[in-house]
């Protein structure tokens, strides 16, 4: 359980000492990396499964369905992870002063940056067939979707330009509406749009996705 | 004397392994066919400092900078880790290595070789920007601040690779490796100064990291750079301290690292 | 300097557990492999043939008892052993972004070899094992055969004076187990001497000079496969399948070995007629065929097994 906070720990020593000012931002970031990163824990845990010890061939030739195989992995993924992520989450909510109707939001976006986040994983574990392979490829992928853009800090930081890209990736976006909500960054309705309908579109079509691979893999491997 | 008579029975077979030749093609296959095995050692440290450029004062650059490469080379121990127990506990090669001339030093000398490989690229291109955008703040790389930081970085390799292989002799599942890697070095990276001025800690932080030889690393780079001005006693004492710590540090993985168990 | 490559004296091995009572894997185990010779350690699961194995090799340290290789005591000096032994380990697998023939080269250079020779055994080596054809596809992308080969082809390349191997035909398919026996057959022609642990009892039987039959950390019997195969009392098998009521009766013609599929009768050659006419005359069938080391194993480990 405490190595899925040691990025975030990481990040938020960095935002405590140098800029203490935006903790509260750090904080709900820290959060909603959290549920994105479970992705790598999908990732790690299936691939490994499959790769080392092939229990997943049990499983598969079962009754058990392949999506209730990706579900239930990921279910079980979240179970084990989520109580450091409720504690920094209660941190969260207590320094940043959030509402009820901010809480709910947060668990929301938490729950839609999950989704995502965990068929990718799903996804990703099939393509490997080496661990270390997996550890290089997955440590790059998800710190380039969470430490780049703007979860750990506010929007309004990061470059113009650029903000159309980030706010397709479900942490930023989550992290955007979020901030935007509670008053910590100034999105225009165009990029509060697109991060909320990207988001919702991409838990979904991601997810979806997901199920089918699920599926075609569970007879090809 | 043991073993003399086998020697003189068998006198063409060599009695001594070399660990250089083997774990350099180990090492260069690995990332000439994981390209992303090599772009992620370049990449985290340019996203942590481009994390870092937006929440820090501007004059912290080429702290960050020199933070970032002693890191990275601090993070060598995770791979070493990662490595040596997937060998040993998913192929069992290290049992072939073990019975065999090479030596356990040697094996470890070649896995953080092997590594090394992959962490160079970034190294030298942090290299390149510290002298760029530390000269730009009146720190350039002199070639008195590129020794010690060459010093600095070589003792960093020996150490965290050597804390590495120590760790994953003890390691039983291929589970365990990833977050135990994960959590001891990045961990031991955010204990450690090396973002930041030591100054800016809190007390009781302050002397804890003064236990941590990547904190004697930073200063004295930092110092040879003068970012953060130290005299020549106080970098004899840095040095003085970051070997000892090594030392220490050196004499207790060695002591834990389990190489068969003979 | 003695002619013995390998000797053990009441060797013992106690893993601790925190958890469970300790285990004792080697119960006393006394052997000798003489140079150039070729040793097969033959045991069920769990009998204590890996762990022996992995004391020889210098993985594993000793509870008690002494083990020496080449007259050097293998605890106390192992660094002294070690460049003149090799091991297959069990179930290991290669350096997956390698292929193998780079898998061969990279260990016979750390091992201490020239570039030359290196190169030059490692061909060998791949053509030995009919790797050839896959010398420089990526282990990763190799089924489990071909990596077992790849494995085994590695220690051979080495040609050390003293190689243990751990079940190495596992998973190989009957060609590749042949090519595997003639290189071992080669390497001992050539002065090295082999100590395999093996569950294929035919593979004991057609490559073991000398075997050794271990059960729970003991040798129960050692000698050569003819040698086990004469010691249950005959030298002729008859099969009878079961469903027969009569079929018990012809116990008394031998020592037997009963599985799901019905009897078997080890008889000797003059009883041999007595019997055929007996189990024919009830109408039963009945198949004759030589004795074979599994026979031999199967009686010698189940007499054991009903003696506890």
């Amino acid at each position: 359980m405490a190595t899925s906070m040691v990025v975030q720990g990481v990040l938020l020593v960095f935002v405590w000492i140098l800029n203490p000012g935006l903790i509260g931002v750090a904080l709900l970031g820290a959060v909603l990396f959290s549920m994105f990163t479970m992705g790598q824990r999908v990732l790690n845990e299936a691939a490994y499964i499959r790769i080392d010890h092939k229990v997943n061939e049990l499983y598969l030739a079962s009754p058990l369905t392949a999506e209730g195989y990706f579900l239930g992995m990921s279910a079980g993924v979240l179970l084990v992870y989520l109580p450091p992520v409720v504690i920094v989450g209660a941190l969260a909510a207590v320094v940043v002063h959030l509402s009820v109707a901010e809480v709910g939001l947060l668990l929301a976006l938490a729950a839609a940056v999950w989704l995502s986040a965990a068929s990718i994983g799903y996804v990703f574990s099939t393509a490997f067939r080496d661990m270390r392979a997996i550890w290089a490829y997955s440590s790059l992928f998800f710190n380039v979707f969470g430490v780049l853009p703007p979860v750990f800090y506010p929007l309004d930081l990061f470059p113009t330009a650029l903000r159309p890209i980030v706010l397709l990736m479900p942490p930023s976006a989550a992290a955007a509406i979020l901030q935007s909500a509670i008053g910590a960054a100034h999105p225009t309705h165009g990029e509060l749009l697109l991060a909320a309908v990207g988001l919702v579109v991409e838990a979904i079509g991601l997810f979806a996705f997901a199920v089918y691979w699920a599926r075609r893999t569970a007879r090809e491997r | 004397m043991a073993g003399e008579s086998v020697a003189r029975q068998y006198p063409s077979v060599p009695v001594r392994g070399r660990a250089l030749p083997a774990f350099l093609l180990v090492g260069w296959r690995w990332i000439s066919r994981n390209p992303a095995v090599a772009i992620t050692p370049i990449l985290l440290p340019f996203i942590f400092l481009y994390f870092l450029s937006l929440i820090s004062p501007p004059s912290l650059r080429p702290l960050e900078i020199v933070g970032a490469m002693l890191f990275t080379m601090q993070n060598i121990g995770s791979w070493v880790l990662g490595d040596s127990a997937v060998w040993r506990i998913e192929c069992s090669l290290q049992d072939m290595f073990v019975a065999s001339p090479l030596g356990r030093l040697r094996y470890l000398f070649g896995i953080a070789f092997s590594n090394m490989i992959a962490m160079l690229p970034a190294l030298v291109v942090l290299a390149v920007l510290l002298d760029w955008v530390g000269g730009s703040y009146g720190h350039p790389l002199t070639w008195y601040a590129a020794g010690v930081l060459l010093g600095s970085l070589l003792v960093m390799w020996v150490l965290f690779s050597s804390i590495g292989i120590a760790i994953s002799s003890r390691i039983r599942t291929q589970r365990e490796i990833w977050p135990v890697g994960n959590l001891t070095f990045t961990l031991l990276g955010m204990l450690s100064p090396l973002y930041y001025p030591v100054r800016y800690l809190p007390p009781l932080w302050q002397a804890a990291a003064h236990f941590l030889p990547a904190t004697y690393a930073a200063l004295l780079v930092q110092g040879a750079l003068g970012i953060t001005p130290a005299s020549q006693a106080q970098m004899g004492l840095y040095a003085g301290l970051l070997g000892l710590c090594a030392v220490v540090g050196l004499t207790v993985t060695l002591r834990l690292y389990r190489w068969g168990e003979l | 300097m003695s002619d013995l490559a390998l000797r053990s004296r009441d060797l013992r091995k106690v893993y601790a557990s925190k958890s469970a009572n300790p285990v004792t894997a080697l119960a006393g185990v006394s052997l000798e492999v003489q140079r150039g010779e070729r040793v097969a350690l033959l045991g069920r699961n769990g009998a204590g043939k890996t762990t022996f194995l992995r004391i020889a090799s210098t993985l594993l340290r000793p509870t008690s008892g002494s083990i020496q290789v080449f007259d050097v005591e293998v605890d106390r000096h192992p660094d002294k052993v070690r460049p003149y032994i090799a091991v297959v380990p069990q179930e290991g697998k290669p350096f997956f972004h390698l292929t193998p023939r780079e898998q061969v080269y990279t260990y016979l250079r750390a091992r201490g070899l020239t570039r030359e020779t290196a190169k030059a055994r490692t061909e060998g080596s791949l053509e030995r094992m009919g790797l050839t054809e896959f010398a420089d596809r990526l282990s990763i992308t190799l089924s489990g055969g071909q990596r077992q080969r790849a494995m085994v082809a590695t220690v051979i390349a080495t040609e050390a004076p003293l190689l243990f191997l751990d079940e190495p035909t596992i998973g190989l398919d009957p060609f590749a187990r042949r090519a595997v026996w003639d290189s071992l057959r080669d390497l001992t022609r050539r002065g090295s001497t082999i100590v395999l642990t093996t569950h294929y009892l035919d593979e004991a039987d057609a490559l073991s000079q000398r075997l050794y039959i271990i059960e729970r950390g003991h040798v129960l019997v050692s000698g050569t496969a003819e040698e086990l195969k004469r010691s249950v009392g005959g030298t002729l098998k008859v099969f009878l399948p079961q469903g027969a009521p009569s079929v018990d009766r012809f116990r008394g013609f031998g020592s037997c070995v009963t599985d799901g599929e019905g009897l078997t009768v080890i008889v000797a050659p003059e009883r041999l007629s007595e019997l055929m006419t007996g189990a024919l005359g009830l109408g039963l069938t009945a198949t004759v065929g030589p004795v074979t080391l599994e026979e031999a194993f199967l009686n010698v480990v189940g007499r054991s097994i009903d003696e506890d």
